[in-house]
């Protein structure tokens, strides 16, 4: 689990750095977005 | 963590079943955060605190009295309910009581606390489990809920919030359309719980595994406390400087104690060795975890600040449930003084 926790972490630094380049899209995992739409759409 | 092995012997229950008190309260956690800390957002902090420990309080004393292993989890689950949105509410509380330059400051106070509350508390609790049976505990926290809810109701000054200006419970969940909320809960839960994994059974390991008497559970759980204190100042400040790159670092550096952890578990010295690291490494992520989610939802930290905090126990239950699967089928270290697993 740690191991796991360790490579989304870096993966979230990588996204990070990215989306202070304006290119955060390229870096978050499918998931992220779609999750938010879904809460979005709860929030509705 | 520390009474389990009473708790166990006391109730008939196998190990991982009695695990099961401890990742169900975690999983109680959970549902509590995200459910109460939506339902409570347009009301005054300070009051709903208050309303939160009694919670916490009855719990407690279902737990106490408890006659059975189901009234047990019961008084668990209803003390768990409160323990998420408590948290997630008192740091955004701290953060809302100084200077906006002194936020990380006071939301690090609050969280040396819990860390505090652990130093003492599950070593002492397990001190005064061992001596005048685990119901002893229980009767403790119940009174210590007492002591805090007088503390809080004379205490913490009444703030007007901020959360309605940031549209309320709508403005809440706006924040969670950040992909990197998202992804900092997934490094709590996932980093977080495999902590978690080794240390619901710590006492078992001790003293079967590593062959520790179960008189030196407390003062070694005080080691892991005083671990874990320091990890949470010296991660603290680290996080100042660089949230991510603390994290990463800190991950890596408790997946290699974790590994010699496993490797070395029969070594008495290598075992206490991990654990004053484990406590460290462990812990020392918790501020960083914290402040990132809610720099990431900085405009309404509230729901995202709690869900963290489920994040947390979410981690604890996943790792406390692989925990108890490997001790189920076997792929745990054996024990010293027989043949099953533990």
């Amino acid at each position: 689990m740690t191991v796991l926790g360790l490579v989304v972490m870096v993966a979230a630094a990588r996204g990070a750095r990215l989306t202070r380049r304006r290119v955060a899209s390229v870096a978050l995992p499918v998931t992220a977005p779609v999750a938010a739409q879904v809460v979005d759409a709860g929030a509705r | 963590m520390g009474i389990l092995p009473d708790l166990a012997a006391d109730f008939g229950i196998s190990e991982a079943a009695a695990g099961w008190l401890i990742s169900g309260y975690a999983l109680s956690v959970v549902v509590g955060t995200l459910g109460l800390t939506a339902a409570v957002t347009r009301l005054p902090r300070k009051k709903v605190l208050i309303a939160l420990m009694v919670l916490f309080i009855l719990g407690n004393l279902i737990s106490a009295l408890a006659p059975t292993y189901a009234l047990m989890m019961l008084g668990r689950v209803v003390a768990a309910l409160c323990h998420g949105a408590f948290f997630g509410i008192g740091s955004v509380l701290a953060a809302d009581m100084v200077a906006p330059t002194k936020k990380s400051g006071a939301i690090a106070i609050m969280f040396t606390g819990l860390t505090v509350a652990n130093v003492l508390g599950v070593p002492f609790g397990t001190l005064l489990g061992q001596n005048l049976g685990w119901r002893a505990t229980f009767w403790a926290i119940t009174l210590i809920g007492v002591i805090a809810l007088v503390g809080i109701a004379t205490l913490v000054p009444q703030i007007e919030h901020a959360t309605d200006q940031n549209g309320g419970l709508r403005g809440e969940l706006r924040a969670f359309r950040s992909g990197q909320v998202w992804l900092s809960i997934a490094v709590t839960v996932l980093g977080y719980g495999g902590m978690f994994g080794a240390f619901t059974y710590i006492a078992f390991t001790l003293t079967e595994v590593s062959g520790l008497a179960a008189s030196t559970v407390p003062f070694l759980l005080i080691l892991f406390g005083v671990g874990l204190f320091i990890g949470n100042i010296v991660g603290g400040k680290a996080a100042d400087r660089s949230v991510d790159t603390t994290l990463i670092v800190l991950l890596a550096a408790l997946t290699v104690v974790l590994v010699f952890f496993a490797l070395t578990v029969r070594s008495q010295v290598a075992t206490i060795a991990s654990l004053l690291l484990l406590g460290g490494f462990g812990f020392a992520t918790v501020p960083g975890l914290q402040m990132r989610v809610m720099s990431y939802a900085s405009a309404a930290p509230t729901l995202a600040s709690g869900a963290n905090i489920a994040a947390f126990n979410l981690g604890n239950t996943l790792g406390a449930w692989l925990g108890g699967l490997t001790i189920t089928i076997g792929l745990a270290t054996p024990r010293r003084s027989g043949p099953g697993p533990a």
